[in-house]
């Protein structure tokens, strides 16, 4: 079989981006954790519905890009929920899709269309 | 409330997903929407919750039908290219709901009309399928029947039930009954468990186990061996009982329970789901405190049983493959052994099958529980559905306004080229959004109206612990909206027949376009008001009916201010009828004490209480003839002052006096009913009577006084004739003086003497419990209860059709008006007057309105009949419904005309014949 190519699932979409950051620093995580996460870190401008959200995660687990997981032992509270994580596959398409906004980041500089933030 | 609701809901949504996806991620989804929804709670006001969960449901149903649309589509690139039909449905729905938010009237008016009569209709039929169509919450419930008797031979239609001597014969010998049972309900009081309580008792054979089936949830059920000891009584707990006095205690079993002063042992818990005999079949319990335990009987043995104590009840379960009908076959065939077979009670049997001509009937159980309201249900349902046909032809009417303003829009899709089927998807995506919509929103009314409904309906309505909305409920609205969305759709479908160049050419409306749509439009007016009109019928017939049984004078002065409570004697205190009526006596007296009191008297069955037991009654110097039962009579006991405080007013002889029981007498005293029937054109006063079975020399009794007549079961019949006797008679024969309610005529507020009057019961024994603590205007209202229900809701039923009925004759008188502008104008520029305007439109409304309410008429003559049953004091004919039913319509009828009529005065003709 050949080795899946990461450049095959790029562009990502915002929600998947957002969904991929999520899982980046954490062992697993269940989706309504995940939810708020993306919210948290959009300051609120990316609030998916709870349907828009597993759309998203079904994607994910179905390109290979995340994965079902066992929960870390201190959240194992509830044996019902599903949790997730990165796959390698995930982890590189993350990092090629961070890196493709960075090159975008960096035309717009070029062109002036986009100044640091004052720090 | 919203919460759960919101949250059930979202469940329902769930089960759009593909079954793959419900089963990895359905239970997931469900937590998480519950965890946020939590959130939204904390955080948000209403709207925000409100708009929190529109949000949620758009999302869910929106990504189910993706995902739907992927799995038909078939495993695509990561649903980068789906199905092509799905994408384009997509998109027509996408224009549907751009189309229709640049038509907000004509979408709110749909949705509110379609979501009203599904709504209305969904709750009703969800109150019948929970009360009429689903079985009994018992395993294999068909199999269960009732067992009953009638004799003819004591009068038509008189039930007698079942006695241990009959259930015994049967058990023994019938082989179409797998099992039976035998019970009898009583009051007891518990004490020992926090303040005494008045509950309910079932006294049962074991065998109720083997007929319906249900295990207990703790411990065991009754036994065979159970009470067959005297000393060591058995008690099986209801779930209620083990919860509120035992505090769910796990261990219960085994532990003691004071009943009626006797330590009984409890041997098992029934579960909750387990009511019976109450719950499930409250239709024939008047009123009765639940059942909250059972415990064994005993007098079923089949050589001591008692033949002719017809004051149980049976159920039993059929043999395999056995009917009822077969079943009352065989036991019809057991009678002639009764002499042989109770040769003790030989003179009994063979009074009973040659003098009452006594037959068995078995019917299916839940004929029996759902009884009468069943047709009150259907004629319920039957009226929603009415209202539903005219919602239905309101929006019919508005998709024929809407596909004439969509025509051309259509007709340049054709023209450019969009197939059959194109066109087809335009108008069945417009029709199924908005009745999905309506289903939905209808839905959502539809729980409040249950809600409502269970909340406001009678007590007596049978099985109301078991209304909700079911899924078979979903499914009835989910029908219900298929077949709107399919009739709207081919509404504009048909209307297409004019074709594409002449729709395009027509530019603007002539004077005369629309010959044939306006014939159909007018029928579908004609027929809303024919149908609104046979509702009006309906619910006036119920509005003379309920306002003819509120003014029944009841005997009895129930609208003042009356306590009434009731309280029972354990016989192991009160061994005797002379310590009984000592401490009623002793009651009545510390009761009249009491500030603000006028009257006090007790009496063992209040009227409206049911037929509370009565005996055959013979009157001195008339012997029976053989082979004649004298006719049966209901018995009461009283105190002296029971008349005095209900105002029932006497009208010969004297009232019971304290010494008519202290001296035993014998003195009766009786009702002006009984007196009609016994002592016609006779004076009653002094003639001696005697209750019961074979007369003996010692238990006569001497009438000493006339009063009026009293309700017994309900208000709508005053018939059974009553007999009075004091607590303590010649003999302790008939009715039982222990447990008694008492009345309380008040100058002040009568609930406000409830608790003075529980003080001065426990004064005098601080065990007894007090129960039914209600006034006698409650009480009077209860027994209304029914009649108002259904007429209450016949009534928004009906409103809500005339309602429906004006609005659909306002637009069709406005349209065709409009449509008329230049004929108008051109009128007016002749000449005619405003007032020659108003006569022109009035006319075309008034000819709808009256063809409507003709056709509407003779449709509610020939359908009011199946109301006779439910009706009192009217017939199904009542001229004066009718004439008031046509004078309503017809004024609503003027004024959805005039303001059409109006605008048609107030003409300009110079404008109205430029604007074409």
């Amino acid at each position: 079989m050949e080795q899946p190519d990461a450049r095959d699932h790029l562009p990502v979409s915002n929600l998947s981006f957002h969904v991929l950051l999520a899982l980046g620093d954490t062992e697993a995580a269940h989706g309504y954790a995940i939810g708020k996460e993306v919210s948290r870190r959009s300051d609120g401008r990316l609030d998916p519905t709870t349907g828009g959200l597993y759309q998203a995660l079904k994607r994910l687990v179905e390109d290979g890009l995340i994965e079902h997981a066992q929960p870390a032992e201190a959240d194992s509270s509830d044996g019902r929920r599903k949790y997730f994580r990165l796959t390698t596959l995930g982890r590189r398409v993350a990092a090629l899709e961070a890196r493709r906004l960075h090159g975008l980041v960096a035309v717009a500089r070029e062109r002036r269309l986009f100044t640091e933030p004052p720090s | 409330m919203f919460l759960t609701f919101s949250t059930w809901l979202y469940g329902l949504a769930l089960g759009l997903y593909p079954a793959g996806f419900r089963a990895a991620y359905a239970v997931e989804m469900d937590l998480t929407f519950r965890a946020r929804a939590r959130e939204a709670w904390r955080s948000r006001g209403v709207l925000g919750r409100v708009g929190f969960v529109v949000r949620e449901l758009c999302g869910v149903v929106g990504a189910a039908l993706l995902e739907r649309g992927r799995s038909i589509g078939g495993a695509d690139e990561r649903g980068r290219g789906e199905g092509n039909t799905m994408s384009s449905w997509l998109e027509e729905i996408r224009h549907a709901l751009r189309r229709l938010r640049r038509a907000p009237g004509f979408a709110f008016a749909t949705l509110v009309t379609l979501s009203l009569a599904i709504g209305a209709n969904t709750a009703i039929f969800s109150v019948v399928d929970s009360v009429v169509l689903s079985p009994l919450p018992y395993p294999d419930a068909d199999e269960l029947v009732w067992l009953d008797h009638e004799g003819p031979g004591l009068g038509p239609d008189v039930r007698l039930q079942m006695t241990p001597g009959l259930y015994a014969h049967y058990g023994r010998r019938g082989h179409t009954l797998a099992a039976s049972a035998l019970w009898s309900d009583s009051e007891v009081t518990l004490t020992g468990r926090g303040e005494p309580m008045r509950m309910g008792v079932t006294s049962v054979t074991h065998t109720l186990a083997d007929v319906l089936r249900v295990p207990p949830m703790l411990g065991r059920w009754l036994v065979a061996e159970d009470g067959l000891d005297a000393g060591a009584g058995v008690v099986v707990l209801s779930f209620e009982l083990w919860e509120s006095r035992f505090g769910a205690d796990p261990n219960v079993v085994g532990q003691t329970i004071v009943l009626n002063d006797m330590p009984l042992e409890i041997v098992g818990v029934m579960p909750a789901s387990f009511t019976f005999p109450n719950e499930a079949m409250r239709a024939f319990r008047g009123g009765n405190a639940g059942t909250k335990a059972w415990v064994p009987r005993t007098d079923v043995d089949p050589s001591t049983a008692r033949l002719s104590a017809f004051s149980t009840q049976a159920i039993a379960r059929l043999a395999p493959g056995a009917t009822p009908r077969e079943a009352q076959a065989e036991l019809n065939s057991l009678l002639p052994m009764l002499p042989d077979v109770y040769p003790d009670q030989r003179g009994q049997a063979v009074q009973l099958i040659d003098d009452v001509r006594l037959s068995p009937i078995v019917i299916p159980l839940k004929e029996h529980v759902v009884g009468n309201v069943r047709r009150t249900l259907w004629i319920l349902l039957g009226t929603v559905a009415f209202v539903l046909l005219i919602a239905c032809a309101n929006v019919g009417n508005l998709f024929l306004v809407r596909s004439e303003t969509l025509e051309r829009e259509v007709a340049v899709r054709t023209a450019l080229g969009a197939g059959r089927r194109h066109v087809l998807r335009f108008h069945v995506t417009e029709s199924c959004l908005l009745s999905a919509a309506g289903a939905t929103l209808g839905l959502v009314l539809a729980r409040a109206g249950v809600w409502a409904l269970t909340r406001f309906a009678p007590e007596a309505l049978p099985r109301l612990d078991a209304v909700g909305l079911h899924p078979s409920a979903l499914l009835f609205t989910g029908a219900l909206a298929t077949l709107a969305a399919a009739l709207f759709t081919t509404i504009p479908l048909v209307r297409r027949s004019r074709g594409v160049v002449t729709a395009l050419k027509d530019g603007s409306r002539g004077v005369t376009v629309g010959r044939a749509r306006l014939g159909a439009r007018q029928a579908l007016v004609v027929s809303e008001v024919g149908l609104a009109v046979v509702l009006l019928v309906g619910s006036g017939l119920m509005v003379r009916s309920y306002w003819s049984l509120s003014t029944v004078d009841p005997g009895f002065a129930g609208r003042e201010d009356v306590l009434t409570f009731q309280t029972g004697l354990p016989r192991a205190s009160y061994p005797d009828r002379a310590a009984v009526a000592a401490f009623y006596h002793q009651l009545v007296d510390r009761l009249a004490a009491l500030p603000g009191v006028e009257a006090v008297g007790a009496v063992s069955c209040l009227p409206l209480g049911g037929w509370c037991g009565g005996d055959p009654l013979q009157v001195e110097g008339r012997p029976v003839e053989p082979g004649v039962i004298p006719k049966v009579v209901a018995m009461r006991r009283v105190t002296d002052g029971y008349f005095e405080a209900m105002g029932i007013p006497l009208i010969r002889g004297r009232a019971m006096v304290r010494a008519d029981s202290e001296r035993r007498t014998g003195a009766a005293v009786i009702s002006q009913d009984l007196a009609d029937r016994y002592f016609p054109g006779e004076d009653p006063i002094g003639r001696r009577v005697y209750p019961g079975g074979m007369a003996s020399e010692a238990g006569w009794y001497t009438v000493v006084g006339v009063v009026g007549d009293t309700p017994t079961r309900t208000l709508a019949d005053l018939s059974d004739p009553l007999i009075y006797m004091p607590l303590e008679g010649t003999d302790d024969r008939g009715v039982s003086p222990y447990a008694m309610t008492l009345t309380i005529r008040t100058s002040e507020s009568a609930i406000g003497l409830a608790a003075a009057a529980r003080a001065t019961v426990w004064s005098l024994d601080p065990s007894l419990a007090l129960a039914h603590v209600r006034s006698l205007d409650d009480i009077l209202s209860a027994s209304e209860a029914p009649t108002a229900f259904t007429m209450v809701l016949l009534l928004i039923a009906s409103v809500v059709a005339l309602l429906l009925g004006a609005i659909g004759t306002y637009a069709v008188v406005a349209y065709v008006a409009n449509q008329r502008r230049a004929e108008l104008g051109i009128r007016m520029a002749l000449g005619a007057s405003g007032g020659d305007m108003y006569r022109l439109v009035l006319r075309a409304g008034g000819v709808l309105a009256v063809t409507g309410a003709g056709i509407g008429l003779a449709g509610a003559f020939a359908l009011t009949g199946v109301m006779r049953s439910i009706l009192f004091n009217v017939s199904p004919s009542d001229p004066a419904t009718y004439v008031g039913v046509t004078l309503v319509v017809l004024f609503a009828a003027t004024l959805a005309t005039f303001l059409p009529a109006r605008r048609a005065a107030s003409i300009d003709p110079a404008m109205a014949l430029k604007s074409d």
